[in-house]
């Protein structure tokens, strides 16, 4: 089993291309790096898809990405979801687990979705203690993704990076940082993506995500992970790769899933844009050691 | 003394009860400030409820929750939904999530909570056809059978006598239903009639995962059940038997012996031990 994820571009598995992945010859798919997976999907059940995973984590290193644990509640951690993603991480899980810098439940129901929490100081100690128990019980690193989020909560003690880095310096928490939610606000929202990105910590950036959004009829962008990687989040990319050199960088699409050869193609657009902003990294490295 | 509420709750509440409820909206608008007070929220934070867009925003995260659920339903009930047509099911959903709501943090959870919700209201009108909540579960089981947890241990199942107790697929799940829905077929587009006919249904994983179904007669399905329950196959059948009310023959035997021997070859049965005598 592969358990330490890679730097590169890898894809995020989904069921409409799993077993397509491994019927496929694996010199076509030499460009993935590894695939992130959601443990929720194959979590608490058996048949098809968990033995497909087996296979898949056998050739590829697997990266772990969680959607329920609403790190923003202010409800109690589920203890049993807890045990079964430490055993689930124990057999398939890399060096850490992420998930969302959001909440999805709330006295008791759970609305499927990545809603936002408020920016402020307490907001941000209570999810940074949230975060550190997560730490814990799973027994690794905690990653928290920044969302896309189509409203503020109250009155914003903080702007959004300064919120991100508040909950990560008190989690001691790395962030995953998804280049097309910072894209999809900025436009939304009207602020400028390369002063968002001047004033996170980079160097608590381990992991990276891009996708496509789609319009709505308002002029919004919705993250729906449901069409190709912009040309802005290429830029984006570029750019903080050039400045935090190699690791990991995932490709999600979860609507309007193309074939696999499609996707393909777009691995091998980011991979070829990694490795030139990586280079460029190296360079600077190599300029500053000289120095 | 209130327990002190954590910051943020205030606000973080207003949103899901604005999502759940579809008269929050209008609520909202009357008097956005009053909302979020009535919500816990502070003057200063109540004081966001201003902003014309909000209302549009809170709106659009409403949507989104309701197009997953309903994503969600479309994947494990499809034949159901389409039956009951898009506007009675948006309708049950909008009543599902004010009234109960999602309670498991699992989305593939969503469409067996809500057809326990919406059980009783399609019971309870006469314009739903009958077979509907049979139906239903009827979809829910091929999913349930499918993401059912995969044995442990297979063993041997040997020579049976009929003190043999027989292990099942962990897989494996008997149904009862009053209208033949499992022979629906494929992409409904009209209310097909169905006579009510009682039958039990063993749905189990063959060896490529994919999920199956074997209907079965009265005293099989008696059979099956308490053979499940661990009894030894002789006292199961004996049992089943009475529960039929059915006579003890040489036919009647051997269409228990061929129906264990059809569940063998199906691989439903996964394991066999020998009842210990009682001291």
């Amino acid at each position: 089993m592969n358990c330490n994820v890679s730097n590169g571009v890898g894809l995020g598995l989904r069921w409409e291309f799993l077993d397509e992945v491994l019927n496929c010859q694996l010199d076509a798919l030499a460009k993935i790096s590894f695939f992130e997976i959601s443990p929720e999907n194959y979590m608490r059940r058996g048949g098809h898809f968990p033995a497909a995973l087996e296979r898949v984590a056998a050739l590829w290193p697997i990266s772990t990405h969680g959607l329920m644990m609403s790190l923003g509640s202010t409800e109690p951690f589920d203890p049993e979801y807890f045990d079964e993603l430490r055993r689930f991480l124990g057999k398939f899980g890399g060096a850490w687990h992420s998930d969302h810098l959001s909440f999805s439940s709330s006295d008791g129901v759970s609305l499927h979705d990545l809603l936002p929490v408020p920016f402020n100081h307490a907001t941000a100690r209570r999810i940074a203690a949230r975060i550190r128990e997560a730490a814990e019980r799973l027994e690794r690193p905690m990653l928290v993704e920044n969302i896309s989020y189509y409203t503020t909560l109250g009155r914003s003690e903080l702007a959004e990076p300064e919120f991100i880095s508040d909950v990560l310096e008190s989690a001691n928490a790395g962030l995953l940082l998804d280049i097309n939610n910072l894209d999809v606000n900025a436009k939304n929202h009207g602020f400028d993506p390369w002063s968002w990105l001047s004033r996170i910590p980079l160097d608590r950036v381990v992991e990276i995500h891009v996708a496509g959004p789609e319009p709505y009829g308002d002029g919004l962008l919705l993250d729906t992970h449901g069409s190709p990687v912009r040309d802005s989040v290429y830029e984006l990319l570029a750019w903080v790769l050039e400045r935090t050199g190699p690791m990991p960088v995932l490709l999600e699409r979860d609507n309007n899933v193309p074939s696999l050869e499609a996707l393909l193609v777009e691995i091998r657009m980011l991979a070829s844009t990694y490795d030139a902003a990586v280079n460029r990294w190296a360079m600077r490295q190599g300029g500053r050691n000289a120095a | 003394m209130q327990p002190e509420m954590p910051s943020g709750a205030p606000l973080q509440r207003a949103l899901v009860d604005f999502i759940r409820r579809s008269t929050a909206a209008a609520e909202m608008r009357k008097d956005p400030r009053g909302f979020f007070l009535a919500h816990g929220a502070d003057s200063v934070d109540a004081d966001v409820g201003l902003d014309e867009t909000l209302a549009e925003r809170f709106q659009l995260y409403r949507q989104l929750v309701l197009g997953r659920l309903r994503e969600a339903l479309q994947v494990s009930i499809p034949k159901t939904l389409a039956l009951l047509g898009s506007e009675r099911v948006d309708h049950e959903l909008d009543e599902f999530l004010a009234v109960r709501g999602p309670r498991s943090a699992y989305l593939r959870d969503v469409a067996p909570e809500f057809v326990a919700f919406a059980e009783v209201l399609w019971v309870g009108d006469k314009s739903t056809p009958r077979f509907i909540p049979d139906l239903a579960k009827h979809e829910l089981l091929s999913f349930e059978v499918a993401a059912a947890k995969d044995d442990e241990v297979v063993t041997p199942i040997g020579d049976i006598s009929v003190e043999t107790v027989l292990s099942f697929q962990h897989a494996t799940r008997l149904a009862h239903y009053g209208f033949p829905v499992h022979e629906l077929p494929e992409g409904p587009n009209e209310v097909p009639v169905l006579e009510p006919r009682d039958c039990s249904i063993l749905a189990y994983r063959d060896t490529e995962l994919s999920v199956r179904y074997l209907e079965l007669s009265d005293l099989g399905a008696a059979l099956v059940t308490r053979v499940m329950t661990g009894e030894p196959i002789g006292e199961a059948t004996a049992n089943a038997h009475l529960d039929t009310e059915s006579r003890i023959t040489d036919d009647s035997l051997a269409s228990v012996a061929m129906l264990l021997e059809d569940l063998e070859q199906r691989g439903i049965l996964r394991g066999s031990q020998s009842q210990k005598a009682s001291p």
